[in-house]
């Protein structure tokens, strides 16, 4: 039932995702710059701007290039990043495992507070905690990340000396370093999904609260710690892990401003400059990745809620 | 050197370490506890390590291909052209100890400095380098600058030929007062480089040079380390602008790719990084209350300008081109955005330059009176006229909302259009611009910085000034090597420039690099270019951080 339900949702992936990159390719092609002239610049050489057209297949027409791309993508090569002249498929899955070791400590750092606070304020419903608790949500909600990026770094990196500002250290190499390099990005796309899911939390535990089976369970003389763990988190914590999913797509997709601030070589990073370079093939194959995944991870956490709620079945 | 990771052959053992990190961070407390920088710096890598930030990664290994100015400032430190500027922009032999220019001037006869060696220890001879032009001038290598020397744009190198173990011979189709600086010129970095750098596919493998310091290991979006090249044979001269000796200091020498220009300064600040450069002047206040930081400014040859596009539209109108080139006060614009470093310059000529005469100073006196009466005797109806700029390069932006106030004092309306700079890049290729802030990279003679404007625009729509009588003058200078008559001819081509107003020169570029106090020797160049032969470091009272 399970297999049969992800294989549906993988197979109707396949023409959203087509679709998405079908559009990339018109809209990057939209885009006035010449990745050719870009690599040129101010040379003025007329000449090696037509050699480097012609080695970036730029001097082929767009429907040529378009059912290249695709042939390419049906193989899942990708194609060459024009910029770098690297495979385009190595260098997408390289950065997108760096990005990878952002984008999960930060989601579990995120629902390891929030989940709690926000219980933990719904549960106090009114009272200082939970206004303290709803007031730093709102903080941490219209805080932009590049900021918090830039105070934790001087913070932690100019005024303590504490941690390393810049750079990227290979958990493979030096655990503890890498820790150390990756504490402040970690931390600071951590803050805002604190903010977001801690609302989440108590908002949906608020309603669940409110319900007839809490109130059966308080009148049998449940503690209230039972009653919050055993009964309000499991029914209230699946609409935050819908938000956590999204959150946690979003992240893998790349976070491209902090990973540009702490110069982490991810995927956003990668996008960003590849949209800087005009190198069309690496603009396409980041952003059908990341259609990609934000589609596999929504449909994970879809097959996860029939196991925290029984009463949900995949249809 | 610390051992690559994340690289195209391990990226499996990338993968289990995301749950690794994920996992490490319950440990946060107690490895915090251990992140003080006393900790970090007890290694003799780090020590004598030079850190440098490079705005962005490199593109390539591979000097003179797929270039910008990023892979050029890391790939001079490793490969060494035959000749190289001096502070005063002339040529000056690096690779090459000797030469002398036949009768006619086509014919070149160099000798190779005694004793160069390649990093694989390899003796440098002539066979080699007459294999490095030959492979430069391979279609098929792709080198930016082949149509410098192919007889394209007029020089052609016709022949080369090996005369010995250190002589060889260059024959050009024609006389060229230039072709020193040509071999010289920066963006074309014609670094000599050992046949084993190429596969025997001819594909590029690895750049195996005879510069100051090896190439060790790319790490893409991250890193490149160099090392000391210990058998380095330098030059006699003293360090002069990129010629001279060019030993160095230090054992190791890291860029590491910092994007962001917040992040590189506190990277310099926290001791991270010990050397920023290519800084704005809006990067200098938080830098100059550091007792640890020290600033070296200077001007550079890079040159911002106006463009006008008086090949279509309304701008082909004279008049108003002389109200725009009246109204701009190039001194205040320099002083504003170079911070006082630079002055106006209306000259193509940079004024550290040998070739800048009292002639070149001569350009538009900043007057509104004089503006408003052209301005008066133009066809312009005052509908605003399109500024282009963006924000990528500050300076052009910066120079474009000056621009604007400083025109509209004098009734010129601008809108202006702000784009990303791929994009501004693609309108200035096409001539699609009315007015456009922008930037050039400096050349170090008149002459290319001429050749770089002025040309058919009905061909090649980048050039900014379609004057056939004047590139007949440019290619006369180009023949010439009487410096009076050259000099006479650069006058005569800047007052004909003025006159005919095709665009605006405003002034040439500061350059403001940053570094730790405990880098000795260090200072910036006019060449806006990072120079880490000469320099050393002296860490008694510094400790270093890992990067």
């Amino acid at each position: 039932m399970l297999a049969q339900y992800a294989l549906r949702r993988i197979l109707l992936a396949i023409p959203t995702v087509w679709l998405a990159a079908t559009l990339v390719f018109i809209i990057v092609r939209l885009l006035p710059g010449d990745p050719a002239l870009l690599m040129v610049g101010d040379a003025q050489d007329a000449q090696a701007l037509e050699l480097a057209r012609r080695d970036m297949g730029l001097d082929q027409s767009l429907p040529t290039q378009y059912v290249l791309w695709l042939s390419s993508m049906a193989s899942f090569e990708l194609g060459e990043s024009i910029a770098m002249g690297l495979p385009v498929r190595e260098l997408i899955w390289a950065r997108f495992l760096v990005t990878a070791q952002l984008a999960i400590p930060s989601i579990l750092l995120a629902l390891l507070i929030a989940v709690p606070l926000g219980l933990f304020a719904a549960a106090q419903h009114n009272k200082a905690v939970d206004r303290a608790a709803m007031l730093s949500s709102v903080v941490l909600l219209s805080v932009p990340s590049f900021w918090v990026a830039l105070l934790l770094i001087m913070l932690f990196g100019v005024k303590l000396n504490w941690l390393p500002t810049v750079g990227y250290v290979s958990p493979a190499v030096n655990l503890t370093l890498a820790i150390q390099f990756a504490l402040m990005p970690v931390l600071a796309l951590s803050l805002t999904v604190i903010g977001q899911l801690t609302r989440m939390t108590r908002s949906t535990a608020l309603d669940v609260l409110a319900t007839d089976y809490v109130l059966f369970a308080r009148a049998k003389g449940l503690s209230e710690t039972t009653t919050l763990l055993r009964h309000v988190l499991p029914n209230a914590v699946a609409p935050t892990l819908t938000v956590a999913g999204m959150i946690f797509g979003s992240l893998l997709g790349g976070a491209a401003v902090i990973e540009t601030i702490f110069t982490i070589p991810g995927i956003g990073r990668l996008l960003v400059d590849s949209i800087y370079a005009r190198d069309y093939p690496v603009i396409q194959g980041a952003v059908l990745f990341v259609g990609f995944l934000y589609i596999l991870v929504n449909m994970l956490v879809d097959l996860v809620y029939p196991l925290l709620d029984p009463r949900i079945r995949l249809q | 050197m610390r051992p690559a990771i994340c690289n195209r052959k391990s990226v499996k053992s990338c993968a289990s370490n995301s749950v690794g990190t994920a996992l490490a961070l319950a440990c946060v407390v107690a490895v915090v506890s251990g992140c003080s920088a006393k900790g970090l710096d007890d290694s003799s890598f780090h020590r004598d390590t030079l850190r440098v930030a490079l705005s962005s990664d490199i593109r390539t290994t591979e000097p003179g291909v797929l270039r910008d100015a990023n892979t050029d400032d890391v790939l001079m430190h490793i490969v060494e052209p035959l000749f190289a500027y001096r502070e005063n922009l002339e040529v000056a032999p690096l690779l090459v100890s000797s030469w002398r220019v036949s009768e006619d001037g086509k014919t070149y006869t160099m000798s190779l400095r005694d004793g160069v060696q390649f990093h694989n220890g390899t003796t440098a001879t002539a066979q080699i380098v007459v294999w490095n032009i030959e492979r430069y001038l391979d279609p098929g290598t792709r080198w930016i600058c082949r149509s410098l020397f192919d007889g394209s744009r007029g020089l052609e190198i016709e022949q080369v030929v090996a005369l010995g173990e250190r002589a060889f011979q260059i024959e050009l189709n024609q006389a060229d007062g230039t072709f020193l600086h040509k071999l010289a010129n920066l963006q074309c970095n014609m670094g000599i480089v050992h046949p084993d750098s190429v596969s025997a596919a001819g594909d590029w493998r690895v750049p195996i040079g005879t510069g100051p310091f090896q190439f060790v290991e790319w790490q893409r979006g991250q890193y490149v380390d160099l090392r000391r090249f210990d058998h380095y044979q330098p030059v006699l001269s003293p360090r002069d602008g990129l010629a001279g000796d060019r030993t160095a200091g230090f054992q190791y020498l890291r860029w590491v790719v910092v994007p962001e220009p917040a992040a590189a300064r506190a990277g310099l600040l926290s001791g991270q990084l010990d050397v920023i450069y290519r800084l704005q002047v809006s990067d200098l206040f938080d830098l100059r209350s550091s007792t640890e930081v020290v600033v070296d400014e200077g001007t550079s040859i890079d040159w911002d300008v106006l463009l006008m596009q008086a090949e279509t539209g309304r701008l082909r109108d004279r008049a108003l081109r002389l109200a725009i080139a009246h109204a701009v006060d190039a001194d205040q614009l320099a002083a504003i955005i170079t911070d006082g470093i630079s002055s106006g310059n209306h000259a193509l000529t940079p004024p550290q330059s040998g070739y800048f005469r009292a002639c070149m100073a001569q350009g538009y006196i900043f007057s509104e009176e004089i503006a408003r009466r052209w301005l008066a005797q133009s066809s312009y109806n005052g509908e605003a006229l399109k500024l282009t700029t963006n924000r990528r390069f500050s300076n052009m932006y910066e120079n474009a909302i000056i621009i604007q106030h400083m025109l509209g004092r004098v009734g010129i309306r601008t809108e202006l259009e702000v784009v990303e700079w791929g994009t501004q890049l693609d309108y200035y290729a096409r001539g699609q611009y009315e007015l456009m802030s922008f930037g050039y990279t400096g050349r170090t003679h008149p002459v290319l910085n001429y050749d770089a404007i002025l040309g058919d625009k009905s061909k090649n729509p980048m050039y900014q000034w379609d004057d056939p009588a004047s590139v007949g003058l440019l290619e006369e200078i180009a023949r010439t090597d009487n410096v009076a008559v050259v000099d006479d001819l650069l006058c005569e081509l800047h007052a004909r420039m003025i006159d005919a107003v095709p665009m605006l020169n405003l002034f040439n570029q500061h350059t403001i690099d940053a570094y730790r106090s405990h880098v000795v020797g260090y200072s910036a160049t006019a060449f806006n270019k990072p120079r880490f032969w000469g320099v050393r470091l002296d860490r008694s009272a510094a400790p270093a951080r890992e990067t």
